[in-house]
């Protein structure tokens, strides 16, 4: 494990990723916040938290792009765009690589399978959960 | 062929006070926050070395496979320091100061053993965890 203070200025750092992921950020940015150079920030951040800046910045902005994909109706480019991404090309990309769908198909294919609205949020929870809980049976 | 634990259960009297505490105190990250239309609230929240593990902190109350007699059963084991857990820190010690400071209570001081420095501390609903910092 690393020692305790620069363990805690790395957990500032990542704090600080997950409150501004959407918007433009840079490697130097965050080791500032962590007071260590972007080098030495980016091995003792991925050593730390099993993970580079960057694959954690994607993982929290596929996470949002997922949810709004399937609770909202925005456009899968104002997603793009609102979660920091210049290009729709790089952003539909990683969406793939990470989720196995492109955006449209997994909206696509997530509300065939749960054709009511409001049964969208049960993608989020473990199966089991969803049997136990009847939630996968239709509101009244 | 098993390769990593994903999921466990702590069960929480408040999941806001909960959330509260694991995420503000104990500085674990929010997994997934989902609440449905009956009620039902998913809630996960992750160490942040290990995001790939979520601890689910579920509502100890009546549900379609608790009934009421296992919800006291699971409270008086609670209440006994039965439900605990376990986490690792680099400094027991320094640790142990930030937290009180911030309200946790504890059960005693960091203390030395043969496998490293322990303390003891009890969450907003009554489970306990060892805090350990590893020989």
């Amino acid at each position: 494990m690393l020692d305790h203070d620069t363990y805690l200025r790395l957990c500032r750092a990542h704090d600080f990723l997950a409150a501004h992921y959407t918007e433009r950020l840079t490697l130097t940015a965050a080791a500032r916040v962590a007071c260590l150079s972007p080098y030495h920030f980016h091995r003792l951040f991925s050593n730390a938290f099993h993970e580079t800046p960057l694959d954690f910045l994607t993982r929290l902005r596929m996470r949002d792009a997922q949810h709004r994909l399937i609770l909202d109706n925005e456009s899968v480019t104002d997603i793009c765009y609102s979660l920091g991404y210049e290009s729709l090309g790089t952003f539909s990309t990683r969406f793939q690589h990470l989720v196995g769908y492109s955006p449209t198909n997994y909206r696509r294919s997530v509300r065939s399978v749960f054709p009511i609205p409001a049964l969208w949020r049960v993608q989020a929870i473990p199966y089991c959960f969803v049997e136990f809980y009847s939630l996968n049976k239709p509101q009244d | 062929m098993i390769q990593k634990l994903s999921h466990t259960t702590i069960y929480v009297a408040d999941q806001d006070a909960a959330k509260d505490f694991y995420v503000n105190k104990l500085g674990l990250t929010v997994n997934t926050d989902q609440t449905m239309d009956n009620g039902f609230r998913w809630l996960t929240v992750s160490p942040k070395g290990q995001p790939d593990l979520e601890i689910a902190l579920m509502k100890l109350g009546p549900n379609p496979f608790v009934d009421d007699e296992a919800v006291e059963l699971l409270q008086k084991l609670q209440k006994k320091g039965v439900l605990s857990g376990a986490f690792n820190t680099a400094d027991c010690k320094k640790t142990y100061e930030e937290l009180k400071a911030k309200g946790v209570e504890f059960k005693f001081p960091p203390t030395e053993r043969f496998y490293g420095i322990e303390t003891v501390f009890k969450d907003v609903s009554g489970n306990w965890f060892s805090l350990t910092q590893p020989k």
